[in-house]
């Protein structure tokens, strides 16, 4: 595309010493090279896009189970009265200074 | 052929300068004219999806006035889309209200019914167990002694578990039949598993919020943690940073059948969504700023989920964490969830 761009661009320079229009040519290149980039570019994103991961599942499957096992080994931790309290004093003391800002 | 006429003909043949600017004013004026017909017919689909929404401001940047026409575009569009007048709601959140929420693990028969309600309360995709917003996982149960919680794993001949790391009273601990979520018992609760429901945490510093490059993840007054699903670029941080593994990809177009989609929507919940955009537990907030319980609450034949406003004294979810022996989610980060695990 550019080999051949570049050679009308060559050609239109020949005939710009001939004394042919070469302002409307070269108006009328860069808008079909410019079309036809963005067009190029805007294809390859929709399929790339479209195409998305091979396996719809796999990806589904890859992105849950592996959090299963993970929270499995950590497991559960218990949470003393204090510091439930302080917890939920921290989630009111939070609240009110955010409504206050 | 006279010279004068030579010279006519020639510039009749050769556009000047002038023509082609006339030109290029016309395909524009053209241009102008028929986007400002499509984006004049409201009512029109393709109207609302190629260029108001595809130009709308974040959510939570948008004027009320801009919610609201956000909100009416929806409508129009969801309601063709699935026949039925479906209602998309702005509702900001209630003064004065946290959310908590709190889990039984002893009283959790592993049903799954939440599960279930969730899927069809959400507009979640059908057919994809791996995109549901709640899990239910199915653990393997030793002897159950909920004094041995904090303590570590009974000495078992022959196997080596290294070091306490869940705090759990089971024997072996915690062991996770990995690839069977989706257990399919005669009956629950099976006598050799206890089972252990994880969703979105709705952390009070929530890591997630803070990866979104584009903010569209954000955490609301009442303490709810929300997608702008029209403003998520599909990065996927947000589910890298969640360490509860609670967010959810969309990487199809998500199955939602017309006659199961529930036109009771909001725009920060269960609205639906498109291939490409994160989703997670909204604690359905289109029921709960309305002063509803949740989906799952409701469902729950045991009573084992309680929900409330953490500012009041009085509520449910103070009460669960006044009296009750209160359990979390072990986690690196302090996120500081509001969701809770206890037992009795």
């Amino acid at each position: 595309m550019f080999k051949s761009f570049f050679k009308r661009f060559q050609g239109q320079k020949k005939k710009q010493k001939d004394g042919t229009d070469s302002r409307r040519w070269f108006l009328k290149g860069t808008a079909v090279f410019g079309t036809a980039a963005i067009a190029a570019i805007s294809l390859a994103r929709s399929v790339n896009l479209k195409r998305g991961p091979a396996d719809l599942q796999q990806a589904y499957e890859d992105d849950v189970l592996p959090g299963d096992r993970i929270l499995k080994e950590r497991g559960f931790e218990e949470v003393s009265k204090e510091e439930t309290d302080a917890m939920v004093q921290m989630f009111v003391n939070d609240y009110d200074k955010k409504r206050q800002a | 052929m006279s010279e004068d006429q030579n010279k006519l003909q020639e510039s009749v043949k050769q556009p000047t300068r002038r023509d082609f600017l006339r030109r290029t004013g016309e395909v524009s004026v053209a241009s102008f004219v028929g986007a400002a017909g499509l984006l004049a017919n409201a009512k029109d689909v393709q109207a609302t999806t190629t260029w108001a929404e595809h130009f709308q401001k974040n959510y939570r940047l948008m004027t009320d006035q801009e919610k609201k026409e956000s909100a009416e575009r929806l409508e129009v569009r969801y309601s063709e889309e699935y026949g039925k007048k479906v209602t998309v709601d702005t509702s900001d959140a209630i003064d004065g209200v946290l959310f908590g929420y709190a889990l039984n693990i002893q009283k959790c028969i592993g049903c799954r019914r939440c599960v279930k309600a969730c899927v069809k309360e959400n507009n979640q995709s059908r057919n994809n167990t791996q995109i549901e917003w709640i899990r239910v996982i199915r653990m393997e149960k030793g002897e159950f002694l909920k004094e041995n919680m904090p303590k570590g794993y009974p000495p078992v001949e022959g196997e080596e578990y290294g070091v306490q790391v869940g705090g759990n009273a089971y024997s072996p601990a915690g062991v996770v039949l990995e690839g069977k979520h989706y257990y399919q018992p005669e009956k629950v609760p099976e006598k050799e598993a206890f089972y252990f429901p994880i969703q979105c945490m709705q952390c009070e510093k929530p890591p997630c919020v803070k990866v979104c490059p584009v903010r569209t993840t954000y955490r609301e007054p009442d303490g709810i943690v929300v997608v702008d699903y029209n403003w998520c670029i599909g990065c996927r941080m947000c589910i890298g940073a969640c360490p509860y593994w609670a967010r959810r990809f969309n990487w199809g177009e998500p199955n939602l059948p017309k006659e199961e989609m529930n036109p009771v929507t909001h725009y920060l919940g269960n609205r639906p969504r498109m291939k490409g955009v994160v989703e997670k537990c909204t604690f359905c907030i289109q029921r709960t700023r309305k002063g509803r319980y949740t989906a799952c609450i409701e469902v729950c034949p045991v009573g084992a989920r309680k929900f409330g406003n953490l500012l009041d004294p009085d509520s449910e979810i103070r009460k669960v964490l006044d009296r009750k022996r209160v359990f979390r989610l072990k986690a690196e980060a302090n996120t500081f969830p509001k969701f809770f695990y206890f037992v009795d």
